[in-house]
């Protein structure tokens, strides 16, 4: 009864959990990328749907419950779609021929791979705070006084935002203008 | 790590799986006897085991209301040949009829079925965002066609997957809209909650009718049901995005489909009929014996076995939309409708207020 | 805050005043957003609560002093001459010509929320909110495939800065807790040798960096600037740049000002190299825009030595440099905008036979050469020496700055090639194909005559131009 329990402590599961949803997130963006078997955009995108459900899974560790529902419903169950949707109207065929060239793989890499190492280095240079106490659980009711209350400048601010990008959508797809 | 927790949840999982299984096979079932009778025919009457003409009265009724035909088109379903088309995309064309299915049994969770049996409540996962974690699987569901569409490598089941991607989305977001006047009025956005709410002030039908309306609508273009059920259109798109399956493949998408519709019921029943209350007979408290708890569980399932002749019925009364007039309907009259409920009901409850 | 609102709902009814305007009045619109504006600047000199200096709102997000003030003001003269050129050039786009001007207001509204910007959920979404307009701006010839690429690598880059930008502010927030400029420089001290911060800041000066064009994020600019709609090009030049060099001022110097002491060296670095490229890459142009393209990469160099000198003088010297570069800049692609009128191209040989075909044209271009050069007596002049004699001031300090002034010094050099490249092909070129002479209307001549007395004034009377942004620039004196 109490072998699970002694096997994993209560604070270890959330600690464990966030590598394996880190892990997935990663391993996914990689094969968004990178994808060694197959060079389908439509694959690259289901797998970018896998990356963004796996860091959902990242938003609950936080107890950002709100947020990983937001994630899943906007990116995964919207945006994503939408790119599917043009991706196979597209039927892109020169992408899955298209070679990689090596200088940019390499400057690709470099970059990575720098930013990677200031990153690391950084960390090793640095003590984290071990357990920060969030400043906000996942209550919805918390999140919508934020977000009206002390973050409503730049809340109307996105709104303008999207106001523009709608406008611009519409400018730049339309079929004909007049 | 509570063994309790765990044991409890499985056998719930299982339990809830195993009905919604059951009663999507009866809703076919349903379906056909409705649409017979609609039709002025008499439906499936014949199929019966050996054993059912042995058995007195009860076989011979149930053989003349179809009550095995699920049985035998299961069967049909897991024998018939498993047959790969030559020039799919091998992947896709296993993974979505998957896919299909998968988000439509994760909605199920959430939803509250019975108030509670044995010191368990009756649902699966009682999460504070309940109605979100709904919209969010319910928004993973457009994948299985799309992909479906997309394995199938071939024109029609092509245009099916785009028109359902588009339709879906379309209408997510006016479902997702109308939902809100429920959460204002509310509060809150556990299922549960919303429940205990109608319990004491009265189903929210009364309250947020149009919201009810736009959700009902909504749900039918969700779930590709007539008369909204472009994506599979026949006489346009021979079969739809599932013309290239055949036997337990094509019979995962009709299990998508009607969980769908029955998931669909439970919210519907959930956010504006009580869930599992009623109003009188003292029904509206949580169960104290196992009699009650039981009683709850089958007034939710009354109800939404309510919806679920719904669906039928409008199937079979209402033409198939155009395509355009979909979107129209989508865009322009739900969404902007949808926004002017939530205005109005803001404007009414912060006059209250 | 007044302001903002004002403008934004300008835009807005831009946009609905669409629905009624017959399509051969739409020019209204755009001289009327002109008025609009005209009067709100005219206001905020009047101080009538436009831009009274009332502090912070909003939690201290939103901040109202005398940088914000000098910066809104800027906003609004460049946002009146750039809708001066968009009705000139308005019979050049397809459609949409009232969102085109609608806009153009609305990314001056997120210029204005930029300049009073006081935490970085401010700085994203205001940074965000001009960046996206101007992804919009940038492709709206859409006829035309130069403007469409221009839009999209516009926008894959500006994604990608977008980016670096919100990840550097998530590490800072994880770092020390605190969004707000203020209450950050209350703690950055303690965070001095926390790598994470660090990087967090670096990467939000690499956002920060790609807004402004300076090495090595520069690779945008030339690009965009010659594809996109010559407009578009000049409030880019003018009113993105300058957005971007507020928000670097706010977060080197309100923020994180310990860090920036320490970061001195980084700063002369990406100064020099930058002042280097734009002008080298600069000689061999031949297209107008792309040449002002490099220019302003230079500029975007020069600027910066007044960020590098980390002193009042320096921030100040920054300030009037902005404040001549708008005149000048915007008198530049004016003339260009006429004179391309009927032509495909921005070639340099656009403009041979100018001093013939309209003199006001060709004489505008010239003084504009002449100022962005630095030849006294214009704006160009006065600002480098200020920004010169900032950085001298600092060489005691740290030798790098006499480097730094003498890098300043040949690119000024090298600049005269091809500015004068250009005035050459005003005056001296052989085969002009086109001498019809050009017709100007009356607004846009009051542009012209703007941008000129501009450039006059601040070179000439520079004493109340360098008051105002010396005043500004105290913000960061404490």
């Amino acid at each position: 009864m109490d072998s699970l329990q002694n096997l994993i402590p209560e604070t270890m599961l959330p600690d464990m959990m966030f590598y394996v949803f880190a892990g997935l997130t990663l391993g996914f963006g990689i094969l968004v990328v990178a994808n060694p078997f197959s060079r389908n955009p439509v694959t690259s995108a289901m797998f970018l749907v896998l990356a963004v459900i796996s860091m959902a899974g990242l938003f609950v560790l936080l107890h950002a419950f709100f947020l990983a529902a937001v994630q899943v419903i906007v990116y995964a169950g919207a945006v994503m779609v939408l790119f599917l949707f043009v991706i196979m109207l597209l039927d892109i065929k020169d992408e899955q021929k298209r070679k990689i060239k090596k200088g940019f793989l390499l400057a690709g890499l470099l970059s990575v791979g720098t930013i990677a190492g200031l990153f690391i280095k950084g960390l090793h240079a640095t003590r984290l705070d071990a357990h920060p106490s969030p400043t906000t659980e996942g209550d919805t009711a918390l999140l919508g006084k934020l977000l009206f209350g002390q973050y409503v400048l730049p809340f109307e601010v996105v709104s303008v935002l999207l106001l523009v990008a709608m406008v611009g959508v519409i400018l730049l797809s339309k079929k004909d203008l007049k | 790590m509570d063994w309790n927790f765990i044991i409890f949840s499985a056998v719930k999982i299982a339990v809830v799986i195993g009905v919604v299984q059951g009663m999507v096979a009866y809703a076919v079932l349903a379906e056909r006897k409705i649409s017979a009778w609609i039709q002025d025919r008499v439906g499936p009457n014949r199929t019966a085991p050996p054993f059912a003409k042995h058995i007195p009265v009860l076989g011979r009724l149930l053989t003349r209301l179809g009550m095995f035909q699920p049985l035998a088109d299961g069967l049909k379903f897991m024998f018939k040949e498993d047959f790969t088309p030559a020039g799919v995309r091998k992947i896709y064309f296993f993974l979505a009829p998957a896919i299909a299915v998968i988000p439509a049994m994760l909605t199920v969770a959430v939803i509250p079925f019975g108030s509670v049996l044995g010191g368990q409540k009756m649902v699966i996962a009682d999460l504070n965002v309940g109605i979100l974690y709904t919209f969010g699987i319910v928004s993973l569901g457009v994948y299985g066609i799309v992909l479906a569409g997309y394995a199938a490598n071939s024109k029609f089941p092509f245009l099916g997957g785009i028109r359902s991607s588009a339709q879906m989305i379309s209408y997510e977001i006016s479902m997702g809209l109308s939902v809100i006047p429920v959460l204002l009025i509310v509060g809150n956005l556990n299922l549960g909650q919303i429940i205990g709410w109608q319990a004491q002030h009265g189903w929210l039908i009364l309250y947020a009718p149009l919201a009810f309306v736009i959700f009902l609508v909504a749900s039918f273009a969700e779930t590709n049901r007539l008369p909204f059920d472009l994506p599979e259109a026949e006489t346009e798109l021979v079969g739809g995005y599932h013309t290239e399956y055949g036997s337990m493949k094509f019979a995962l998408f009709f299990l998508g489909e009607y969980s769908n519709m029955i998931a669909s019921s439970g919210m519907m029943v959930t956010l504006f009929f009580g869930g599992w209350t009623l109003p009188f007979w003292g029904l509206d408290h949580p169960a104290a014996t196992l009699v009650s708890g039981i009683i709850h569980i089958l007034i939710f399932l009354v109800k939404m076995a309510a919806f679920i002749v719904l669906f039928i019925w409008v199937r079979w009364m209402f033409p198939r939309f155009r395509y355009d007039q979909l979107m129209d309907l989508g865009w322009r009259r739900f969404l902007p409708l949808a926004l002017v409920n939530i205005l109005i009901t803001a404007i009414i409850l912060w006059m209250r207020a | 805050m007044t302001l903002e609102v004002c403008v934004m709902a300008l835009g807005v009814v831009l946009m609905l005043a669409d629905f009624w305007l017959p399509a051969d009045r739409k020019k209204f619109a755009g001289y009327a957003a002109v008025a609009a504006l005209a009067g709100l600047l005219f206001l905020s000199f009047g101080g009538c609560g436009c831009c009274s200096l009332s502090g912070t709102a909003f939690n201290g997000m939103f901040v109202e002093d005398g940088l914000a003030v000098f910066f809104k003001r800027f906003f609004l003269i460049a946002a009146i001459l750039v809708l001066f050129m968009a009705v000139e050039f308005s019979d050049r786009i397809a459609g949409g010509v009232s969102e085109y001007y609608s806009l153009i207001v609305f990314a001056l509204s997120g210029m204005l929320f930029a300049a009073s910007a006081n935490d970085f959920t401010m700085l994203f979404v205001s940074i965000e909110l001009i960046t996206i307009t101007f992804y919009i701006l940038t492709s709206f010839q859409r006829g035309r495939l130069v403007s469409l690429e221009a839009g999209v690598k516009y926008l894959i880059l500006g994604a990608l800065s977008s980016s670096f930008l919100v990840f550097g502010i998530a590490l800072v927030w994880g770092t020390t807790g605190k969004l707000n400029f203020n209450e950050l420089a209350a703690v950055a001290a303690q965070f001095e040798s926390n790598k994470i911060f660090l990087i967090g800041v670096l990467f939000i000066l690499v956002g920060l960096g790609f807004k402004i064009a300076a090495f090595p994020f520069q690779i945008w600019a030339p690009d965009v600037y010659q594809g996109a709609p010559t407009p578009t090009t000049a409030f880019l030049a003018v009113g993105s740049k300058a957005a971007g060099f507020v928000l670097l001022l706010r977060v080197l110097f309100t923020a994180v000002p310990t860090v920036t002491a320490h970061w001195a060296n980084l700063l002369i670095v990406i100064s020099g190299i930058t002042i280097l490229y734009g002008n080298l890459c600069a000689l061999p142009q031949r297209n107008l825009k792309r040449l002002l393209g490099y220019s302003s990469i230079a500029h975007a160099g020069y600027l910066l030595l007044g960020v590098a000198a980390l002193s009042t003088s320096g921030q100040s010297a920054l300030l009037y440099y902005l404040a001549g570069y708008l005149f000048t800049v915007c008198a530049a692609f004016t003339v260009i905008c006429l004179v391309t009128r009927h032509l495909d191209n921005d070639d340099l040989s656009a403009l041979a036979g100018l001093n013939r075909r309209s003199p006001l044209l060709a004489a505008t271009m010239t003084l504009a050469m002449v100022s962005l050069a630095g030849i006294p007596p214009l704006a160009g002049f006065f600002g480098k020496f200020l920004l010169l004699k900032s950085v001298l001031e600092q060489g005691a300090a740290n030798p790098g700055y006499y480097c730094l002034a003498f890098t300043a010094l040949a690119g000024v050099v090298i600049s005269f090639y091809y500015y004068f490249g250009v005035i050459r092909a005003i005056y001296w070129s052989k085969a002009a194909a086109d001498v019809s002479p050009i017709s100007l209307s009356g607004p846009i001549k009051v542009a012209l005559w703007i941008c000129i007395a501009g450039m006059f004034w601040l070179g000439l009377f520079p004493s109340k131009a360098l008051n105002l942004a010396t005043e500004a620039a105290s913000v960061f004196a404490k």
